[in-house]
C-alpha cells in the first residue's frame, strides 16, 4: 500500500500505536502552512493540526545549496518534511530556521589565509574565518584536503575539525598564492 | 584550534562565592554565537558555572550559574564539526557550552558524568589526555608519542643510516669507489697541460722532437689508463649501487609491510588505502634512491668542489677568482628555482596518485559502470585527469628547462670571462696555452657540483620527508595490542560478558552506548536490530578489532585487553558480513586459518557449511582456482566457503554476522542444522535480519540505536510487546518466526 498523496500528513488508515511513519516519497513543506516558534529553548513547529515541540533543521546539500533543500526533523531525527527553498519563508520565520542552521553547522569558512608555516610534516595555518581568526595544524596536507566539487575545498585539521573554502577563486591573490603552494 | 590550554584557567573555586569542591572543569573552544573563543564549564558539588573568557589575563566573567538540583537531561548534541552541551531546567532547554570536534570527546564524557551526578551516582571524569607533543605543543599523529617536529633531523638521519649497518662492507666499498672515481676524474685535465705545453705547442727549443713524440705516446697512454680505470670503476659502482639499493629498499619495504599487517583497523579507517600503498612503494623507493645515491653524491661533489678549487687556485689564483664570480649566482638561481619546482613536483605527484585512484576504482567497479552504461563518463573523467597530469608534467619540465638554460648561460659567462682574461694572459704574458686549456676544462667541471649541491638540499629534505612518512607508520603503535604481560588462554570456555561498554569509531560520536550483557558457555545469542543499530560494531569489539572507549569486555572473567591477542583470535571464529576470499584454490580458502588442515577436515567443514555440493560440481573440485576476492563464485557460494573457514577454525566462540544472508532458505536450513550440532559446545553470536535464521538462538539481544532495547528468550520478548515485537510485526515474518521456540 503506497500512499502517494503529498499533502499534509494524510491520516494513516490504522494508526500504529506511537509515531506514524513518514510517507515514502517524503513531504514538501509549504511555507505558507508552517509556523515556527522558539520557546523554552526549543524550536517548535505547527502545521495545521500537527504540533512538534522540538524540531531542528538540516541541510540536504550543505555544500552546494545551503539555502535550499532544508529538511525539518523531530527530536528523534525523523524527517517531518523538506523546504525546497528557504527564501520562500516569511523573513522572521526564515531567521528562526537560519539561526537553527547556524547552530548546527559549525565548520568555519576560510576568508583569508594569512600564512602557512611548515614544521616537518605539520603545517600551521593562520587564517581569518567567518567565525574569527584561527590557527590550526594539518598533517599530510595532500590527504586531508578534499575537493567535493570544483573550486570548493574542505580541509581537515589534525584534531578532526573541518574548514571550508567555498570558492578558491573568491580568495584574495595573497591567499591564493599560499594555497597554491600547498595544494 | 591550538589554544594555549592551561595558561589562564579559571578552574579554581575562588570567586565562585562559597567555595566547594570542584568535580570537573572543561574548556570549550567556541562562544555561544559560534565564534572562536574560550569558555569553561565548571561543575561543583551543588552548582555548575560557565565562565566566559573576557580576553584578559583574568579568569573571566560568570555567564551561567545553575543549581544542580534543578537540572535534568544533560545531553551532548552532536552537530556538524562540533557539538553543544545542553541541560533542562523546569522544562526549559539551556545550552551550556559549544565546542568543536577537538573537544567533543571530552564533553561527551562530561555529559555522561553529569547525568550520573544529577542522579546522585558516582562518576569519574578522567584527566584530559592531551594529544599534543609535550615539548612543542603540536598535535600528535594518532598513536605516536613524539611529534616529528621535535625529532631532531640527525635522529632521522641516524635512523636511516641504521639500514646501512647490515651492509656496511659494500657500502664502504662503494664510497671508496666513488671517491676514487672522482679523484681520477681530476687527472685527465691535468695531463692536458703537459700535453699542450710540453708536446704540441712548446715554447721554443725546450725539448728535442723525439722526446716530444715519446712524451705524446706516454701521455695518451696515461689518459687512456685513467679513462679505462674510470670506466671500470663506474661500471662496478653502478652495479654495486643497484645491488645495495634494492637490498635496502627490500628491507624497508618488508619492515613496513610487516608493520602494516599488525596495525589495527582503526588506522585504516582514517586513511585512504591509496596513500598507504604509496608509502610502501613510492616512499621506500625515494629512500632507497637517497640512501644509495645521496650519500655518494654528496661526498663526491664535495670532493670535486674542494679539489677543483685547490687545483684552480694553484694553477692561477687570479684567473680562479673570475671562475668563482658567477658561483653565487648559480647557487642563488638554482635554489630559488628549486622552490618553484618543488611545488610543481608536488602537484605532479599528487595528480599521479589521483589518476591511479581513479583507475583503480573505476576498473574495480566496471560491472556497475557497464550496467548503467556510464563508460563515456569515466572515459571523459579519466581523460581530463590524464590531461591535468600531462599539463603539470609539462609545467615541471618547463621550469626545469628554464633553470638549466639559465644556469648554463651564467656558467658560459664565467667561461667566457676566463677565455678573455686567460687569453690575454697567454698573449701577453706568463700563462701557457696548456694551462689555459686545462683551466677551462676544470671550470667546466666546477659548476656541475655547485648546481648539484644547491639541489641536494631540496632533494635531501624531500627524502627526509619521505623517510618521516615511512617512520611515522613504523612508529604508529597499534591501538589494539598486547599488554606487557598478557594472560595466556589456550583454552576458553566461552563465557562472554559486556560491562557498560561504550564505543565510537570517532570518539566524539558514540555508536554503542552502555552495553551490558552476559552469554554463558555454549549459549547461542541472536543479535537483532535495525540496520546501523550497532550489531557488527558489538562483534568488532568482541573480536578486539577495536578497543572499547569505556567499559570492559570479559571472556571467562578475564578482560579481553589482558588476553593474549594470539589466543583470543585463535578461539574466535567469525563469518563476517562482507565475505572476503583470497585468490587461490577453494581448499586453501577453507583452510585459511589452519594451513595444515587435512583434506578430510576440509571436506568435513565444507559439508557442514553445505558447500560440498556445489564444490563437487566444479571441474577442479576443491582445487578450483578462485580469482581475486573470490571471483568465479556466486555470493551465496562465497558465503558458504566463509562459513566452512570459520568451522574449520574450530573456535570456542563462533560469530555469524549475516552469515547466511545470501543463501536460499532451503540451503540455510541445511546449514543451520549442521551448525546446531556444531555449536553445542561453543558460544555463538548470530546476527540476522531474517529473524527465522535465529530460530535456534537461546536468547535474543535487541539493539536499537546503539543501546540494548531488550534481551530475553523469544517468547519473553514477544510477550513484552516491545521493540522485538515491533520488528517481528514489521518484517511481516510472523509465520517464519513462530517456529522460534525453545
Ligand atoms: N568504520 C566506521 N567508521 C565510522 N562509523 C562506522 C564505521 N562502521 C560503522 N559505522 C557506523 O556505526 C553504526 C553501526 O554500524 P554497524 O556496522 O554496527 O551496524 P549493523 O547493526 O551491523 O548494521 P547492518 O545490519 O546494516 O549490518 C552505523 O551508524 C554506521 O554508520
Ligand atoms: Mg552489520
Amino acid at each position: 500500500m503506497i500512499d502517494d498523496s503529498l499533502g499534509p500528513s494524510a491520516e494513516p488508515a490504522e494508526a500504529a500505536p506511537e509515531e506514524s511513519r513518514p510517507a515514502p516519497e517524503g513531504r514538501t513543506l509549504d511555507p505558507a502552512e508552517v509556523l515556527f516558534r522558539r520557546e523554552t529553548g526549543r524550536l517548535q513547529m505547527r502545521e495545521g493540526d500537527g504540533e512538534w515541540r522540538d524540531v531542528s533543521a538540516l541541510r540536504l546539500f550543505p555544500l552546494s545549496e545551503p539555502e535550499r533543500w532544508i529538511s525539518v526533523v523531530d527530536e528523534k531525527q525523523v524527517e517531518i518534511g523538506v523546504f525546497s527553498d528557504l527564501r520562500a519563508l516569511e523573513p522572521e520565520q526564515r531567521d528562526l530556521i537560519e539561526e537553527e542552521l547556524r547552530r548546527r553547522y559549525l565548520a568555519p569558512a576560510i576568508l583569508e589565509i594569512i600564512s602557512i608555516r611548515h614544521r616537518y610534516d605539520v603545517t600551521e595555518w593562520t587564517v581569518e574565518t567567518d567565525r574569527g581568526p584561527a590557527v590550526f595544524m594539518m598533517r599530510s596536507v595532500q590527504e586531508k584536503v578534499k575537493e567535493p566539487r570544483p573550486r570548493h575545498l574542505i580541509l581537515e585539521d589534525a584534531e578532526g575539525n573541518r574548514y571550508d573554502i567555498p570558492d578558491i577563486e573568491a580568495l584574495d591573490p595573497v591567499s591564493r598564492r599560499w594555497l597554491d603552494q600547498e595544494v | 584550534m591550538s589554544g594555549n590550554a592551561g595558561s589562564t584557567s579559571p578552574c579554581t573555586p575562588e570567586g565562585l562565592g562559597p567555595s566547594e569542591p570542584l568535580r570537573v572543569c572543561a574548556q570549550s573552544d567556541l562562544l555561544p554565537d559560534g565564534r572562536f573563543g574560550r569558555e569553561w564549564l565548571i561543575i561543583g558539588e551543588t552548582k555548575l558555572w560557565v565562565m566566559a573568557d573576557d580576553g584578559g589575563a583574568e579568569p573571566g566573567k560568570l555567564r551561567i550559574e545553575l543549581p544542580l538540583a534543578e537540572l535534568s537531561e544533560p545531553t551532548a548534541h552532536a552537530l556538524v564539526n562540533g557539538g553543544a552541551l545542553e541541560v533542562s531546567r523546569n522544562g526549559q532547554r539551556i545550552e551550556l557550552v559549544r565546542y568543536t570536534n577537538a573537544r567533543a570527546a571530552r564533553f561527551g564524557t562530561v555529559a555522561g558524568a553529569l547525568e550520573k551526578w544529577l542522579q546522585g551516582e558516582e562518576a569519574e571524569v578522567p584527566e584530559e589526555d592531551e594529544k599534543r607533543c609535550p615539548r612543542c605543543g603540536l598535535p600528535l599523529a594518532e598513536g605516536t608519542k613524539v611529534c616529528p617536529a621535535c625529532l631532531p633531523r640527525t635522529q632521522t638521519l641516524r635512523r636511516l643510516a641504521r639500514y646501512l649497518v647490515p651492509v656496511w662492507r659494500p657500502a664502504v666499498g662503494l664510497s671508496v669507489m666513488a671517491l676514487a672515481h672522482t679523484a681520477l676524474g681530476l687527472i685527465p685535465p691535468y695531463l692536458q697541460k703537459p700535453l699542450m705545453d710540453g708536446v704540441l705547442a712548446p715554447q721554443e727549443g725546450v725539448r728535442p722532437f723525439d722526446e716530444r713524440l715519446r712524451l705524446l705516446g706516454l701521455l695518451v697512454i696515461a689518459l687512456l689508463a685513467a679513462h679505462l680505470l674510470m670506466a671500470a670503476l663506474s661500471a662496478a659502482r653502478n652495479w654495486l649501487s643497484a645491488w645495495l639499493g634494492n637490498r635496502i629498499s627490500h628491507d624497508i619495504r618488508v619492515e613496513l609491510y610487516r608493520h602494516l599487517q599488525f596495525l589495527s583497523l582503526g588506522f585504516y579507517d582514517k586513511r585512504q588505502m591509496g596513500s598507504v600503498i604509496s608509502r610502501v612503494n613510492q616512499d621506500t623507493g625515494r629512500l632507497q634512491e637517497f640512501l644509495v645515491w645521496g650519500s655518494q653524491d654528496l661526498a663526491t661533489n664535495l670532493l670535486l668542489i674542494v679539489g677543483i678549487t685547490i687545483v684552480l687556485l694553484v694553477m692561477n689564483a687570479k684567473l680562479a677568482l673570475f671562475v668563482f664570480l658567477p658561483a653565487p649566482i648559480v647557487v642563488l638561481l638554482s635554489s630559488t628555482v628549486w622552490r618553484r619546482i618543488r611545488s610543481h613536483m608536488h602537484r605532479f605527484f599528487h595528480r599521479w596518485s589521483r589518476l591511479n585512484a581513479v583507475l583503480n576504482e573505476t576498473l574495480s567497479g566496471l560491472r556497475v559502470t557497464k550496467a548503467f552504461g556510464q563508460e563515456p563518463r569515466h572515459i571523459d573523467d579519466f581523460s581530463a585527469r590524464s590531461m591535468d597530469l600531462a599539463i603539470s608534467g609539462t609545467g615541471v619540465e618547463r621550469v626545469w628547462s628554464i633553470l638549466f638554460s639559465g644556469i648554463s648561460l651564467v656558467m658560459m659567462a664565467g667561461t667566457l670571462l676566463v677565455w678573455y682574461v686567460g687569453g690575454r694572459e697567454v698573449l701577453f704574458g706568463p700563462m701557457t696555452l696548456g694551462t689555459l686549456v686545462a683551466f677551462l676544462t676544470y671550470v667546466g667541471m666546477f659548476y656541475e657540483p655547485l648546481r648539484f649541491m644547491s639541489m641536494l638540499l631540496n632533494w635531501a629534505s624531500r627524502s627526509l620527508a619521505a623517510a618521516e612518512r615511512v617512520f611515522e607508520v613504523l612508529d604508529t603503535v597499534p591501538d589494539v595490542k598486547d599488554v606487557p604481560e598478557p594472560v595466556a588462554m589456550p583454552r576458553m570456555e566461552g563465557r562472554v560478558e559486556f560491562r557498560n561498554v561504550t564505543f565510537g569509531y570517532e570518539p566524539h560520536r558514540p555508536v554503542l552506548k552502555n552495553i551490558s550483557f552476559e552469554a554463558q558457555p555454549g549459549e547461542m545469542i541472536g543479535l537483532v536490530g535495525q540496520s546501523g543499530a550497532g550489531k557488527t560494531t558489538t562483534i568488532n569489539l568482541l573480536c578486539r578489532f577495536y578497543d572499547a572507549t569505556e567499559g570492559e569486555i570479559l571472556i571467562d572473567g578475564v578482560p579481553i585487553r589482558q588476553i593474549r591477542l594470539e589466543d583470543l583470535r585463535r578461539q574466535i571464529g567469525i563469518v563476517p558480513q562482507d565475505t572476503f576470499l583470497f585468490s587461490g584454490t577453494i581448499a586453501e580458502n577453507i583452510a585459511y586459518a589452519k594451513p595444515g588442515a587435512t583434506n578430510e577436515e576440509i571436506i568435513h567443514a565444507a559439508r557442514i557449511a553445505n558447500a560440498h555440493e556445489f564444490i563437487i560440481k566444479k571441474p577442479d573440485g576443491y582445487e578450483t582456482l578462485l580469482g581475486e576476492r573470490g571471483q568465479g563464485l556466486s555470493a551465496g557460494e562465497q558465503q558458504r566457503l566463509a562459513i566452512a573457514r570459520a568451522v574449520l577454525h574450530d573456535p570456542a566462540i563462533l560469530i555469524l554476522d549475516e552469515a547466511t544472508s545470501q543463501v536460499d532458505v532451503e540451503t540455510e536450513k541445511g546449514i543451520q542444522e549442521a551448525i546446531e550440532r556444531l555449536v553445542q559446545s561453543r558460544t555463538t553470536f548470530a546476527i540476522a535480519h531474517r529473524l527465522a535464521t535465529l530460530k535456534n538462538a537461546h536468547r535474543l539481544l535487541v539493539l536499537k540505536e546503539g543501546e540494548i532495547a531488550e534481551m530475553g528468550t523469544h517468547d519473553e520478548l514477544l510477550a513484552a510487546e516491545g521493540e522485538f515485537h515491533r520488528l517481528v510485526q514489521t518484517y511481516q515474518d510472523i509465520s517464519a518466526v513462530s517456529v522460534v521456540q525453545r
